[in-house]
C-alpha cells in the first residue's frame, strides 16, 4: 500500500512537471507519467494498473488546476485505456516490455483523439495522429525503460 | 499486494521482435504520413481557400478573404483573434488559458488550429478552384 501511494505520488509529480516540458505539438505532452502504469500493467495486473491511471490523472490535474477541463477528459480516459490494453497485452508472449507500451501509447492516443474529436466536434483532429504517434513511440521507449529499472529498484529493496 | 505480484514475474524481456515489427510500423505509417501530407499541400497550392471556424461541431464563420477577424462564440462572447493572408491562417489571441492555438503557428490547406477548451477548430474547406468565375471541383482536362 505504501509502495502504490508512492507510485501515485510520483506518477502525479511527473503529470504536472511534464506539463511544462516543451512538445512538438501545442498543447500535447510526452506521457513519461504512463511509466508507472505501465509498471503496474506488466508486473502487477489490470486492478493496480487501472486505479493508478484513475489517481494520478485526478491528482495530477487538481495539483495542475485541469480538473474537468475538456484536456482532462482526454487524458483520463486515454491513460485508463493505455493501463487496460498493455495488461492484455502482457498476459501474451508476443511482446515485451516496449512492445507492450508501445501499444498502451497507441490506444492512449487513439482514445485521446475520439474524446478530443467529440469535444471539438470535427474529425480534423485526427490529421494530428500520425505525428503524435510518432512522437509517442520515443515516449513509449522511455517509459519501458523507467519501468524496467523501478521493477529492478523495487526488488532490490 | 504489489510486492506478491512482482516476485512471481521474473524474467519479462524489455525487447522482443513483435516489438521491433510493431516500432517499425508505427514509424513507416508517420513518414508516408508526412510524404502524403506534404504532396496534398503542394497539390492545392494555387487553389481558393475557404477558411471556416466551427465551435462544437457548428460553422460559425467563414471567408475566403484575407485580413484580421474577431472571432466570437453564439453568445457573443470573445473567443479569438484569427489573421488570414489567403494562404494561411493563424491566431494572435485567444480567451483561452493555453493558448495552444497560438503557438500552433501558421497553417495552410490540410492543416487545422484546434482550441480544445473552446472547443474550436478552425481549418480549411475542401478547396475549390475558378476557372472563368466559375468555381469547380475538380477537371477532366
Amino acid at each position: 500500500m505504501v509502495v502504490f501511494g508512492l507510485m501515485i505520488a510520483v506518477s502525479s509529480v511527473v503529470y504536472v512537471v511534464e506539463g511544462v516540458v516543451p512538445f512538438p505539438v501545442p498543447g500535447g505532452k510526452w506521457g513519461f507519467s504512463n511509466f508507472l502504469v505501465l509498471y503496474l500493467s506488466v508486473f502487477s495486473g489490470f486492478s493496480d494498473a487501472v486505479l493508478l491511471a484513475i489517481s494520478k490523472s485526478l491528482l495530477g490535474s487538481i495539483l495542475s488546476g485541469s480538473i474537468f477541463t475538456p484536456g482532462f477528459f482526454m487524458g483520463f480516459f486515454g491513460s485508463i485505456s493505455a493501463a487496460i490494453t498493455q495488461s492484455i497485452f502482457s498476459k501474451f508472449g508476443f511482446f515485451g516490455i516496449f512492445g507492450i507500451s508501445l501499444i498502451g501509447m497507441i490506444s492512449n492516443n487513439i482514445v485521446q483523439f475520439f474524446i478530443g474529436s467529440i469535444l471539438i466536434g470535427s474529425q480534423a483532429i485526427y490529421v494530428l495522429l500520425p505525428l503524435v504517434m510518432t512522437l509517442g513511440t520515443f515516449s513509449a521507449l522511455a517509459n519501458a525503460y523507467l519501468a524496467t529499472q523501478t521493477k529492478k529498484i523495487i526488488v532490490e529493496n | 499486494m504489489i510486492r506478491r505480484s512482482i516476485s512471481g514475474t521474473n524474467g519479462r524481456t524489455f525487447l522482443k521482435r513483435g516489438d521491433m515489427l510493431l516500432f517499425g510500423f508505427i514509424l513507416l505509417v508517420g513518414v508516408l504520413w508526412y510524404f502524403w501530407s506534404y504532396l496534398d499541400d503542394i497539390s492545392k497550392r494555387g487553389y481558393e481557400k475557404n477558411l471556416v471556424v466551427r465551435i462544437q461541431g457548428e460553422e460559425i464563420f467563414e471567408t475566403t478573404t484575407p485580413g484580421k477577424w474577431v472571432i466570437k462564440n453564439k453568445r457573443g462572447e470573445y473567443v479569438t483573434t484569427l489573421h488570414f493572408d489567403g494562404e494561411r491562417a493563424w491566431v494572435t489571441d485567444s480567451h483561452c488559458p493555453d493558448k495552444i492555438c497560438e503557438m500552433t503557428g501558421k497553417v495552410g490547406p490540410g492543416g487545422s488550429i484546434i482550441c480544445v477548451p473552446n472547443r474550436m477548430i478552425i481549418e480549411f474547406k475542401k478547396a475549390t478552384r475558378k476557372v472563368n468565375g466559375r468555381e469547380i471541383d475538380t477537371e477532366t482536362w
